[in-house]
């Protein structure tokens, strides 16, 4: 490193390496040929793989340490290395939207002055969980620690788990019930929460006052320390190896290789030009929320719209997002940026270098004062996936769309299914069952959620209940595992749903279904969230989307007698219209066409449904072959009626085989054609049509608010809006 | 001498046979496999070996001196990869379950895939599933974590579904509910109905209990471990006969034994069969193990190098360590199985190069034993390792395998210089060693963090290097480890095998459970109780299958443990314990144990006696020794290998340019010998690569030392 950077503070090199790109476009002004590389590639490449398996290996040994299955099982760790200035030079496996996230934790503290007060040196530990600065959410707890090399700050590394609980105002590591930063929990700004290698005790102390789940918190945290100070061994090591020179070098070569990666790869898939897309998510809380505040129906709007320039350059925008929220929704612009980086290293650079130079290549605006940038730290950040992870199917069908013209069919995603319903709350134990105590407490934080349907391709259905957009190794977990855990809530069947699948000539992958009972309880209290009134995606030319969730429990039940007398009992809903449950138990039942709720009491023998979703389809569903649809029927994706409405295909029951009948489908698939043919209108009419809805303000309060919200934020939208109907104000 | 010992590995492509006498001579085969009749790719195998005694021998002769016969090999695997088992099978379990083997948890879509495959969600798949879903029939019942019976068995809904898959023309029923590990009274019923009908129906039709094969924690495991041993394991018992029923046509009067995953071999008639699916790489790090006996090592690294992988495996403190969940064929199971971790890094990986980023990437899939492009008659057209290592002068084109495969260097460097230097703008030897050090790269960081994982050093280790590639690569992946000494056997190619005849006759049973022990110690007396008792059924359990076997129980040894974990945490370590019964002061001991394991693989700062402990399984294990091989013991003579053994000279690039190598014929090199690089050792089943300031030392055991000139 020259040495006038050696004697530079981290606020002055931080600002130096942005100055550097602003005026060159080039990571720390590396233009031209990289000369590391170029000299010798094979050393070059080397010392990246070293680097990035000390960090796997990091995380493969410190995740035997943690305590959560969410950890464990679910993937929901990782392990980043960054340099001085908070850039980050490579990952480990896990989840993804991190890489980015604990970057702004770092330059935050450096922004702040943090090397003069509290300090920065070896043997500090910080902790940040400040979803305005950062995080995702409360819940996702990060570690960073600096490492010196001869009494220089040469890296940080940086661990990060998510938490079971953080203490928000009801149990949970998802909530519903948070309208501020009051209700979220716990909460960590950026601090120094140790020195010497170990945490201070007045932060341990705290940190497991602060959170539901003290022994989950303290096993998690050894699991970051433990990790962290394997990969800061290691990168001492490897300095000494490689010599500190080559060290320097190197990290900024290998950020700026990755940004070039990243336009190379957009240039080689897809075309420029401008794409859009937009999704929606409904909060249905004029009947849920306790506090008045949150008690509305609202529907939030989430558009994307995705510029490819010709050099290969990708800007995001979100121009035209609704406005901050009084519910947990609310997303910092670091975890937009972390949805962002998910996406591309899943679509496009999952074969290349992947750190912070995808993040350079990439410009991105999300408006100031909307959901998406909120501004305020005092809103409540608790649960940004509700609304991060609708808006990002838009990108994958703008891409898709790109992959697609270019001839990439097989990279084509029509988009992925909402990993909604992760119940969460919790109760006692009754003592009834043998071999369980009286009074101890059963946590419900199951993360089934990881496994939804992902959308179809251009070339082939998608895959079935085993996605999640945030770490596409989704794993389910045996319910043996869960129920382990969440004692009182038994299961009594975890099954495909039927008819949870996009439709499409390539069908969504299917989602499926859980019902359980609480059994050997005094009761307790359960919550969940999920798109229920709007469909976030649409599914790709012709596609559909997935079927939304809905919010279905039984109280009061007649279970218990049932089961003395070995009558049937439900094992799922099944298909609503003929609900399995409704006809199988006695008791009052509660169906919602909406699945976010507030948490709710349940007593013993009562029975709770969720759903996990399925992904979108691709093309017209008259178009899929009579082959496939014939294996749908089989194997239970969709139900006879539908296949027949939305498929056009008439299957008959063969023995214990349904078969198509080709016959009757010709004649009905024509029909539906003809059908299609009478119903369509010219567009001017359908124009016509439309604009008098908003003319007349014939929409529903929620859309009314969502529309004004969005043209009060943005001009360029507002006037967008106005000249697409040709109005000169818009009066909703 | 007689022959004593005949371990067989049949791999994929090739059969390896190793035959011993009771003096430690031994001699090693090859030959093709033949899957369709694998008795005769065996005899063949064994026809090879004996080409190469010193003595005169019939095989008839040989099988009939035989005390033992070892298998191991891909018989069972091989059936269920190429979906040719016993179907249709049907299945019985918890009504509200029946999905659960199509799940396959979600994992099952990406558990095999590299990890940019695993990234790149549009590319997972399901493996195609065993059992299809009009199979499957779920019967109404609820057995609690804890053994509680929630809801009793709808005998009725279990005689429906045992007519229902009767008329649907099933071989075999599974049965698998939740739970049945912790009580089983559900599962046996269900038989009982299902015997019952089968009666009434006229019809006889095996049953298997998922509690009896597999009693573990976790429903998709055990299930999948009760298909595959109905499905793989069951219909291979014939097959197995079939090889006995020839070899004792011929002779032979030894039982075969079959290695298991875990590292002991059980008779053919073993109910769980199952647990001999996986178990070649079983077989090389028990071969290690018994070096260790030998030389008085207690940490070992087994490193096996084939055409496509790169195994890895360790003994710790004299222990190979078992996993408990794994897949088969991408199923997820949850039987032990000795850990053995690979990466696809092989001779045969494929090398390319990104178009667009230029990135070379290395396999993860192999040309395996079609070589690479050297190879014309393979029909490759993509450059692999080997081709690297034919440039490099590494690999003789004219003696891979013993000349049997004649490699083209010509083309090896065409294609190299279009598809990897000239896109790199560098010269193909440059390129080629570039490769060769990428791969030996990945293999010393997986080789490092596998033993830093488990909280040693590898300065603690010894190496051992085998498989037809391992002598090939063993300095480039030990380079810089500083182990205490790298071992490259002689028989490296058939490594395996030897280590399979190594293995006692024995099982193991796993049974899972959940006992706490507090901080306080009250409830020590209760898990001491428990605990004995878990032992004790194990072992009359053990007893009836020593006894249908007809191995007398007393004659052998019992081994209990236990897997245990601090409470709240999730991740079990197995802890020995030294006898049992034992008593409730005992308990203090098993949490020692485990603090000092806990300790030694994690930091210090992660232990957490606080909320006390949990114990996750109680195990317990028996063997019964059986005759065991010698290693030659030949004195050593002096350091410079005999006249005899030189071959003609060549040049190797190593380091960034050309030597003039030393070339031996490995047959002809005498224990003391001593070859310095640059030197390349060959025999026809593998090359041994000494690169330039290395040295190898050929010891009394014929086992070459490896180490860099100048060190210890």
């Amino acid at each position: 490193m020259p040495e006038i950077l050696e004697k530079m503070g981290l606020k002055e090199k931080l600002d130096l390496c942005e100055k550097l790109y602003r005026e060159t476009g080039a990571y720390y002004g590396l233009t031209g040929e990289l000369e590391l590389k170029k000299e010798d590639p094979f050393r070059w490449m080397q010392a990246y793989a070293k680097i990035r398996g000390a960090l796997v290996t990091a995380r493969e040994i410190a995740v035997h340490i943690s305590s959560s299955p969410i950890v464990r099982s679910i993937g929901e760790l990782a392990f980043v290395l960054y340099t001085p200035e908070g850039d980050a030079i490579a990952h480990s496996t896990g989840i993804l939207v991190h890489v980015h996230t604990m970057s702004d934790d770092i330059k935050f503290m450096i922004r702040n002055g943090y090397e003069e007060n509290p300090g920065i040196k070896d043997g500090d530990i910080f902790t940040c969980n400040d979803p305005s600065i950062g995080n995702v959410h409360t819940t996702d707890v990060h570690t960073l620690v600096p490492i010196f090399y001869n009494g220089e700050l040469v890296a940080w590394a940086g661990g990060v788990t998510h938490e079971v609980d953080i203490g928000g105002v009801v149990p949970g590591h998802d909530i519903t019930a948070s309208t501020s930063r009051f209700e979220d929990g716990f909460y960590v700004t950026a601090e120094k929460t140790g020195e010497n290698d170990i945490p201070f005790t007045h932060w341990r102390i705290r940190s497991q006052r602060g959170t539901r789940a003290p022994l989950y918190f303290d096993l998690d945290e050894k699991c970051r320390i433990a990790g962290l100070y394997m990969i800061k061994r290691f990168l001492l090591r490897f300095i000494e190896e490689e010599g500190i020179e080559f060290y320097w070098k190197f990290i900024r070569e290998v950020i700026e290789q990755g940004r070039r990666d990243l336009l190379l790869r957009v240039k080689e898939r897809l075309i420029p030009g401008r794409y859009r897309a937009v999704s929606f998510s409904d909060t249905p809380f004029s009947q849920e929320a306790w506090q008045p505040i949150a008690r509305i129906d609202h529907l939030a709007h989430l558009p994307v719209e995705i510029q490819i320039t010709p050099e290969g350059k990708l800007k995001l925008g979100m121009d035209g997002a609704s406005a901050p929220v009084p519910f947990p929704w609310n997303c910092g612009e670091t975890p937009m940026q972390g949805g962002l980086w998910v996406q591309l290293t899943q679509l496009l650079v999952h074969n290349a270098i992947v750190n912070d130079g995808s993040y350079y290549a990439v410009e991105y605006e999300f408006p100031p004062n909307t959901w998406c940038n909120p501004q305020n730290p005092q809103f409540s950040y608790q649960c940004p996936w509700y609304y991060l992870i609708p808006s990002f199917t838009g990108m994958q069908r703008c891409l898709s769309r790109g992959f697609l013209a270019r001839g990439f069919w097989e990279e084509v995603v029509s988009g992925y299914g909402m990993t909604g319903d992760p119940v969460q709350g919790g109760g006692l134990l009754s003592g009834k069952v043998f071999g369980e105590p009286e009074d101890f407490y059963w946590p419900v934080a199951t993360f089934e959620i990881s496994c939804t349907g992902l959308g179809a391709s251009a070339v082939k259905d998608g895959l079935d209940h085993g996605y999640a957009m945030w770490n596409p190794e989704g794993d389910m977990g045996d319910a043996e595992d869960w129920e382990q855990i969440e004692r009182g809530f038994r299961f009594l069947g975890r099954r495909l749903l039927p008819n949870s699948a996009g439709f499409g000539k390539y069908r969504g992958g299917t989602g499926w279904e859980i019902l359980r009972v609480l059994y050997g309880t005094k009761g307790g209290q359960l919550f969940s969230l999920r798109e229920g009134y709007s469909f976030f995606g649409s599914g790709l030319y012709g596609g559909y989307p997935q079927a939304t969730g809905y919010r279905f429990f039984i109280k009061n039940t007649d279970f218990e007698v049932r089961v003395a007398e070995k009558k049937p009992y439900p094992l799922g809903d099944g298909d609503p219209k003929e609900s399995e449950a409704e006809s199988l138990v006695e008791g009052e039942v509660t169906r919602l066409p909406y699945a976010t709720t507030y948490p709710r009491v349940f007593s013993e023998g009562d029975i709770f449904h969720y759903t996990i979703s399925g992904g979108p389809g691709f093309g017209d569903p008259i178009e899929r072959s009579y082959e496939l649809c014939e294996k749908d029927a089989n194997e239970g994706i969709y139900t006879p009626d539908v296949l027949e409405k939305v498929y056009g295909v008439v299957v008959e029951k063969q023995g214990d085989r349904w078969v198509v009948n080709k016959e009757k489908s010709e004649k009905l698939r024509k029909e539906i054609r003809e059908k299609r043919k009478r119903r369509s209108i010219d567009f001017e009419e359908f124009w016509k049509r439309e604009r008098s809805r908003i003319t007349e303000g014939r929409l529903i309060e929620p859309v009314k608010r969502m529309f004004r919200e969005s043209i009060a934020l943005s001009k360029t939208w507002g006037e967008e809006f106005k000249q697409f109907w040709l109005l000169d104000e818009v009066m909703l | 001498m007689r022959y004593e010992i005949l371990a067989i590995d049949t791999g994929g492509t090739m059969t390896d046979t190793f035959l011993v006498d009771g003096e430690g001579n031994f001699i090693i085969g090859k030959a093709q496999t033949t899957p369709d009749k694998e008795y005769s790719g065996i005899l063949n195998s064994l026809t090879d070996a004996l080409k190469s005694s010193r003595v005169e021998a019939e095989i008839g002769d040989v099988l009939e001196g035989l005390k033992a016969f070892v298998y191991t090999g891909t018989i069972m695997i091989n059936r269920i990869v190429e979906r040719k088992g016993l179907h249709p099978i049907g299945l019985i379990t918890t009504a509200g379950f029946e999905d659960t083997i199509r799940f396959g948890r979600g994992k099952q879509s990406w558990v095999e895939l590299p990890y940019s495959e695993r990234l790149h969600a549009v590319s997972h798949y399901y493996p195609t599933p065993i059992i299809g879903r009009s199979y499957v029939r779920g019967v109404r019942e609820r057995v609690l974590t804890s053994g509680f019976e929630m809801i009793p068995l709808y005998e009725k809904e279990a005689e429906e579904a045992v007519r229902y898959l009767i008329k649907k023309g099933v071989k075999a029923i599974a049965v698998c509910l939740l739970y049945s590990f912790a009580n089983p009274e559900h599962e046996v019923q269900v038989e009982e109905i299902a015997k019952r009908v089968m009666k009434e129906e006229g019809v006889e039709i095996p049953i298997f209990l998922s509690h009896r094969i597999n009693p573990v924690i976790g429903e998709l495991g055990r299930l999948n471990t009760t298909v595959l041993q109905i499905y793989g394991a069951e219909p291979s018992r014939e097959q197995f006969e079939l090889i006995k029923r020839h070899l004792k046509e011929l002779g032979m009067k030894a039982p075969i034994r079959i290695l298991t995953s875990y590292g002991t071999t059980v008779s053919p008639s073993h109910e769980k069969l199952i647990t001999t699916v996986t178990s070649g790489p079983t077989g090389g790090i028990l071969g290690c193990k018994y070096l260790g006996d030998i030389y008085g090592f207690n940490y070992i690294v087994g490193t096996d190098v084939g055409g496509t992988s790169f195994d890895v495996g360790l003994i710790s403190a004299g222990q190979y360590s078992l996993k408990t969940e794994s897949t088969i064929n991408r199923f997820l199971v949850n039987f032990p199985m000795i850990s053995v971790d690979s990466i696809g890094a092989g001779t045969g990986s494929y090398i390319r190069l990104d178009p667009v980023t230029k990135r070379v990437r290395i396999g993860p899939d192999s040309a395996s034993f079609r070589v690479g492009v050297s190879w014309v008659e393979g029909g490759v057209n993509t450059v692999t390792i080997n081709d690297a290592l034919v440039i490099l002068g590494h690999l003789n084109p004219d003696y891979f395998l013993g000349g049997e495969v004649k490699l083209n260097r010509k083309r090896a460097e065409e294609m190299f210089i279009d598809q990897v230097s000239s896109p790199l703008r560098v010269d193909v030897e440059e390129a080629a060693e570039g490769c060769l050090e990428l791969i030996n790269l990945d293999m010393r960081m997986y080789l490092n963090a596998m033993i830093v994982g488990t909280g040693h050093a590898p300065e603690n280790y010894h190496l051992v290097s085998y498989g037809g590639g391992g002598p090939l690569l063993t300095a480039g992946y030990t380079k810089g480890l500083n182990f205490q000494g790298i071992l490259v056997p002689t028989w490296a190619a058939a490594f395996s095998a030897f280590g399979a005849s190594t293995a006692d006759y024995g099982v193991r049973h796993d049974l899972s459970t959940e006992l706490l022990l507090t901080p306080d110690g009250s409830m020590d007396v209760i898990v001491t109780e428990m605990l004995n008792h878990g032992w004790g059924e194990l072992k009359k359990l053990m007893e009836e299958e020593l006894k249908a076997e007809g191995i007398d129980p007393e004659s052998v040894f019992y081994k209990p443990s236990l897997r245990m974990m601090y409470f709240g945490m999730l991740d079990d370590l197995e802890v020995p314990v030294v006898r049992f019964p034992i008593r409730e002061d005992h308990i203090e001991d098993i949490k020692q144990t485990y603090d000092d394991m806990f300790e030694k693989i994690y930091a210090r700062g992660s232990k957490s006696p606080e909320a006390g402990y949990m114990i996750s399984r109680i195990i317990l294990s028996c063997s019964l020794p059986t005759p065991k091989p010698k290693l030659p013991d030949i004195p050593e003579s002096e350091d410079t290998p005999d006249e005899k053994a030189y071959k003609k000279e060549r040049e190797i690039f190593y380091g960034g340019k050309w030597h003039e190598a030393e070339i031996f014929e490995m047959d002809y090199l005498m224990p003391g010998n001593v070859v310095r690089g640059p030197s390349v050792v060959e025999a026809p089943s593998t090359t041994f690569v000494v690169p330039p300031g290395w040295k190898a030392k050929l010891d009394n055991h014929r086992i070459f030392w490896l180490e860099e000139d100048g060190r210890g």
